[in-house]
C-alpha cells in the first residue's frame, strides 16, 4: 500500500518533495545529487502510477530544481514518461521552474519539453 | 581559525595567501593555516600566542574562564578564546610565524601537530606547510583533497567549491554539476579513494580527479570518453537526447555514460583523461576545464 501523500524535507543531497493528491500539490524542489537516484525516485514513480489509475485525474507536476546529477536526470525522465503513458492529451502536465538567469536549468527544462508529448511549461522566475 | 583576517570576508582571490590544510598521517594529525592580517595586528597577536604557549593545562583553563567571564569580546572574535581553545583541545603549543606580504599586511602562519606518541621535535617544523604553500601559489590551487571519495565525503567538497567561484553563480553551478559527476564517476568505478584538485589557469577553473580502479574498468572508461571527445557539440546533444529517450534501457550501474556526456557537454569538450597501469590496476586521471 502506497502512502496517501509525501511531505519530505530537503537534505544536502535530496530535494524537498510534496506529493499530496487531496491538496492537489505535486512538487519537487531543491538540489538532487544522490548516488543512487533510483532508490529515492522509484517510490514517487510508483505513487503516480497508482494515482493515475483514477481516470481523468488532473495534475500538474511542479519541478523547481537548483541542480541535479545525471542519475537524478535519468529518474526524472522515467517519472515524466510514466506520467505521459498514463495521461490523455490534457490531464497531466509539467511545470518546470528555473531562475531567469539559470541558463543550465532552463535548458534542461527545454530539453524535456522537446522530448515529451505531455505539455511541459518552462517558466523563468525573475528574482 | 580564520578569525584573524585582514577583512571580514575571506575572498580567496583577494587574499591569495589564505590557505587551510590538514593531514591525517598514521603517526600524527596536523592542522595548519595561513591567513592575511593587518601588520598593525601582528604585535598583539604574537603576544597573545606567546602568552598561551607559556601556560600549562590548568592555567589555560583558568585563563579561558577568565576571558569568558570578563566577556572582553572584541569585534574580531572572542578575545583570543579561539587560540586558547586550540591550545586546550590539542594540548600542543601553536607553531606560528609572521611573514610580511607588503607594507600593510602580513601572513600569519599557524600549525598544530598532534603526534601519536607525544611531542616529536622532528615533526615540529613548518616544512609541510612550506611545500603546500609553494604548490598552491605556483599552480593557483583552490582546493586539493586526497582521501575518501564516497558520497558523504563528496558533499562537503561541493560546498567548498561553491564558496570559491568568486560569486559567479552560473560557473558555480556548472562546476558543481561537473564535479559531482566526476566524483561520482570515480566513486562508481574506483576503490573509493582518490585525489581531487581544483585550480585556475588563465581565469578558467580546472577540475582534476584521479583514482585507482581495475584496469579493465579504466580501459572501458577511456573508450567511452574517446568516443565523446570526438563528437561535435550537436552530436553530443543528440546522443544525450537519445539516452534520455531510451532511459529505461540504460544500465542501472553506469547509466550508460549519461554522466560522462553531461561532463562533455558542460565543458564544451574541454576535457582530457589518462590511464596509467599501476600494480595490476590502473590510475585514472580525468581533467575538465570550465
Amino acid at each position: 500500500m502506497l502512502p496517501e501523500a509525501y511531505h519530505i524535507a530537503a537534505t544536502a543531497e535530496t530535494p524537498a518533495v510534496t506529493l499530496d493528491a487531496s491538496a492537489g500539490v505535486y512538487r519537487i524542489e531543491g538540489r538532487s545529487l544522490p548516488e543512487n537516484a533510483h532508490q529515492f525516485y522509484q517510490p514517487f514513480i510508483d505513487w503516480f502510477v497508482q494515482l493515475l489509475e483514477t481516470p481523468g485525474r488532473q495534475l500538474e507536476l511542479e519541478l523547481y530544481l537548483d541542480y541535479y546529477n545525471s542519475s537524478t536526470g535519468r529518474y526524472l525522465m522515467e517519472l515524466m514518461l510514466a506520467l505521459e503513458e498514463r495521461s490523455n492529451s490534457s490531464n497531466v502536465g509539467i511545470l518546470w521552474k528555473a531562475d531567469a538567469d539559470d541558463d543550465i536549468m532552463l535548458e534542461k527544462g527545454e530539453e524535456f519539453r522537446q522530448l515529451l508529448k505531455i505539455p511541459v511549461q518552462v517558466k523563468a522566475l525573475e528574482s | 581559525m580564520l578569525k584573524h583576517t585582514h577583512s571580514e570576508h575571506i575572498d580567496v582571490r583577494e587574499h591569495a595567501d589564505a590557505l587551510f590544510h590538514f593531514r591525517f598521517h598514521p603517526d600524527y594529525f596536523r592542522i595548519n593555516s595561513i591567513n592575511t592580517i593587518s601588520r598593525s595586528e601582528e604585535a598583539g597577536l604574537r603576544e597573545a600566542v606567546e602568552e598561551i604557549n607559556a601556560l600549562d593545562a590548568d592555567s589555560l583553563k583558568a585563563l579561558y574562564k577568565d576571558r569568558l567571564v570578563a566577556n572582553e569580546l572584541s569585534d574580531k572574535g572572542g578575545a583570543g578564546l579561539g587560540l586558547i581553545e586550540m591550545a586546550r583541545k590539542s594540548g600542543q603549543k601553536l607553531h606560528y610565524d609572521f611573514r610580511p606580504i607588503d607594507g600593510d599586511r602580513s601572513a600569519f602562519w599557524q600549525q598544530i601537530t598532534m603526534a601519536q606518541n607525544g611531542y616529536d621535535a622532528a615533526l615540529d617544523t613548518l616544512d609541510d606547510l612550506e611545500r603546500m604553500h609553494a604548490k598552491v601559489e605556483a599552480e593557483d590551487v583552490v582546493l586539493i583533497y586526497k582521501g575518501d571519495l564516497s558520497q558523504k565525503a563528496i558533499l562537503p567538497l561541493i560546498l567548498l567549491l561553491e564558496k570559491n567561484t568568486d560569486g559567479n553563480a552560473l560557473l558555480s553551478k556548472r562546476a558543481g554539476i561537473t564535479m559531482i559527476e566526476m566524483l561520482q564517476n570515480a566513486s562508481k568505478h574506483g576503490l573509493n579513494r582518490g585525489v581531487l584538485k581544483l585550480y585556475r589557469v588563465d581565469g578558467k577553473m580546472v577540475i582534476e580527479v584521479g583514482n585507482t580502479l581495475e584496469l579493465a574498468q579504466g580501459q572501458a572508461l577511456v573508450e567511452r570518453l574517446e568516443v565523446l571527445h570526438n563528437m561535435s557539440e550537436d552530436e553530443l546533444k543528440e546522443a544525450y537526447r537519445n539516452h534520455l529517450r531510451n532511459v529505461r534501457n540504460l544500465e542501472q550501474q553506469t547509466n550508460s555514460g549519461l554522466g560522462l556526456m553531461e561532463i562533455a557537454r558542460l565543458s564544451g569538450g574541454a576535457f582530457d583523461f589518462d590511464l596509467q597501469p599501476e600494480d595490476g590496476a590502473g590510475f585514472f586521471t580525468f581533467r575538465v576545464t570550465l
